[in-house]
């Protein structure tokens, strides 16, 4: 299931989480009692030095700074519309998805590129262009394997001219190529698809910029970053009480947050414990906090993807279906069409069943007022009244699994 | 009201867990190639028990199958075991033959007694009064799910139930053992979940997913222990055609 890597994948992604643990500016990571003297209590001196030390530590490496990621929220949905914390909350731990972009943030990029504005070497391409291009080599694969067969049928039945003859050898001998260039990996090789071609049909179009491009560029020139980042509603709860590293001005607390987030799921004014959001952050928290790159599962109609380290490394490996023990809110056709498509992109689907505590018990935490001047406290409460537990659903035909 | 014309559609089980199961092979035949009705082969073949792809008789009809034959006079209900023993009664079944222990019945029934059919009848009330016990059908949700079969139907599609596609049913051009089919038909307008699975999986199965209904789905509270003439006729009633989306996924690679 491992992607093509690349050496610069691990540079970029270093990080699992937004979260810095006292590094240095090289982002080398720094043991501050390794590095500091002895101090003998005996000896002034060293008192001196193990001070001189500690300041000059302390001044030179300052504690980094995690709150620096703005959330706003406006009509409904979390945004992150500052450019470099867009791309921060994407590179440690893969949080959200840029708003015209698959998921990665790669608008401006992109556009810059379509229009031409900076000059880039053939080798850079964006995501987006790989799978396209990676796509356009896969149909063109087919096409070919298509008429060779379509060919050898003909060879068959003895109606072969000598011309298809000769076509049908140089058909073969180009597809063990594109079969070997796509084991190897490289893109953009063996194929007849090539980028010089493409860069060609770009330079075409630079020479008239369109109308409606040309409103993207301000007076100086620049492109106009209109993407942002949406943040899902348990990734910015997750964001906020797990790890406390986003400012969302909108909100005084956490308990604010956490009814607005929970107000989005149910009509009614009180917080009942079947939640959908409780629910589904539930399971979100429980899967990240053992090592798993979280991300929603719409495109396959499940709850969560779970990625091995993020999308850029790996394909996801399992797609869970959040159950709610109280409500049955899954019929079969549904179960079946799920598992399905689940299957098809070769994934196991997981069932997660989540069993709420009674109202009663969860009101008692949730309106106590001792935990008032720690939020997260209470947090931490109330969400360990949950039970997650697991089941794999497979599907199974026995017609074909009879030996 | 002559009942000559019309196929015998055997009901089992009346008093709990209805089922229309066709054992008569020239009826089997007449339906599917006369009326486009499909059925469900449900028997398992007796020198094959383990394979699954080709079944044998019974033909189990799906219930929209049995309202459509009842509306259109093409069929007539009749309860299957009081019509067998009426019919001992009067000895117009043959012995049956037995050997090794197998009883033989032939494939056809070429004796019908129309008294008797008259006489064991059973109303399309009590059908579905009796098939609803065992549902979890609204009224109103199961009158639309008709109509829009009916819809497909009378516009010569084949029909086949379609779970294994993810979606109500699934329709053909011609006689599935010819044709493929091409949609899966979901009923009533659903949420954006269940639209990208169907859309997914559909054209995963070379299909497109073909939504199905009513722009204003028109409710009618009745509880389902209640069917009286005043459903039968909401069924049987020709209103405005249902509207109908076909959503079928690009970028596929």
């Amino acid at each position: 299931m491992a992607k093509k890597n690349n050496k610069n994948l691990n540079k970029i992604y270093k990080y699992p989480l937004p979260l810095i643990i006292s590094s240095n500016s090289n982002g080398l990571n720094l043991n501050l009692n390794l590095n500091l003297p002895n101090l003998f209590p005996h000896n002034p001196i060293s008192w001196i030095w193990y001070s001189i030390k500690l300041l000059y530590y302390n001044l030179r490496y300052d504690v980094p700074s995690n709150d620096d990621i703005n959330v706003v929220y406006k009509d409904g949905i979390f945004k992150i519309e500052n450019e470099s914390s867009m791309r921060k909350i994407w590179r440690m731990g893969f949080f959200g998805k840029g708003v015209l972009s698959r998921s990665e943030p790669t608008w401006k990029e992109r556009t810059l590129i379509r229009l031409n504005l900076i000059k880039t070497d053939k080798c850079k391409l964006t995501m987006e262009d790989i799978t396209r291009q990676r796509r356009a080599e896969r149909t063109d694969f087919k096409k070919k394997r298509q008429k060779l067969q379509d060919l050898e049928l003909k060879k068959r039945k003895d109606e072969i001219t000598d011309e298809e003859l000769k076509e049908m050898d140089e058909l073969d001998k180009i597809l063990v190529e594109m079969r070997k260039a796509s084991q190897v990996g490289s893109i953009g090789s063996g194929g007849s698809f090539d980028i010089e071609k493409d860069e060609e049909e770009d330079e075409e179009v630079e020479e008239v910029i369109r109308e409606e491009d040309s409103k993207l560029i301000d007076s100086n020139g620049r492109l106009i970053q209109i993407e942002y980042v949406q943040l899902q509603f348990v990734e910015t709860f997750f964001l906020k009480f797990a790890l406390n590293t986003i400012k969302i001005s909108n909100f005084a607390n956490l308990t604010e947050l956490f009814k607005v987030c929970c107000n989005h799921y149910s009509e009614s004014n009180s917080i009942n414990p079947d939640n959908k959001f409780i629910l589904e952050y539930l399971v979100y928290h429980y899967y990240r906090s053992m090592g798993w790159c979280v991300r929603s599962g719409i495109k396959f109609g499940t709850d969560y993807l779970l990625y091995k380290r993020g999308p850029p490394f790996m394909h996801a490996e399992f797609c869970l279906l959040i159950m709610d023990l109280n409500s049955n809110n899954l019929d079969w056709f549904q179960v079946f069409t799920k598992a399905r498509v689940v299957g098809s992109v070769k994934k196991t689907l997981v069932l997660v069943y989540v069993e709420t505590p009674t109202i009663e018990e969860f009101n008692q935490v949730f309106y106590d007022n001792n935990e008032v001047d720690d939020e997260g406290l209470k947090f931490l409460k109330l969400f360990k009244l949950y039970k997650i537990s697991e089941v794999i659903y497979k599907r199974w035909n026995p017609s074909r699994t009879r030996d | 009201m002559t009942t000559t014309n019309k196929v015998i559609l055997p009901v089992i089980n009346i008093d709990n867990d209805p089922e229309v199961l066709i054992f008569d092979l020239e009826v089997i035949k007449y339906l599917r190639i006369g009326l486009n009705v499909l059925g469900v082969l449900t028997g398992t073949l007796s020198t094959f028990p383990q394979q699954n792809l080709f079944l044998s008789v019974p033909l189990k009809l799906i219930i929209w199958e049995v309202i459509w034959l009842t509306e259109n006079n093409k069929g007539i209900l009749v309860d299957a075991k009081s019509y067998r023993n009426d019919k001992l009664k009067i000895g117009s079944v043959s012995k049956s033959k037995t050997t090794n222990n197998m009883v033989i019945i032939p494939s056809t029934d070429n004796n019908r007694n129309e008294e008797l059919i008259t006489k064991n009848q059973i109303d399309i009330k009590t059908f579905i009064t009796k098939y609803l016990q065992n549902s979890n059908y609204t009224i109103s949700k199961f009158i639309n799910n008709y109509k829009y079969y009916k819809h497909l139907q009378n516009s010569g599609y084949f029909i086949n139930p379609g779970i294994k596609f993810g979606g109500d049913l699934v329709i053909y051009p011609g006689d599935p053992l010819r044709y493929h089919s091409y949609s899966t038909i979901k009923f009533n307008f659903c949420d954006i979940d269940e639209i990208i699975v169907g859309g997914r999986l559909a054209t995963s199965v070379k299909k497109n997913m073909i939504l199905i209904g009513y722009e204003d789905e028109n409710e009618n509270d009745k509880r389902i222990d209640e069917i009286d003439d005043d459903v039968i006729n909401d069924l049987y009633r020709n209103d405005k055609e249902p509207l109908t989306f076909s959503i079928e996924w690009s970028g596929f690679g």
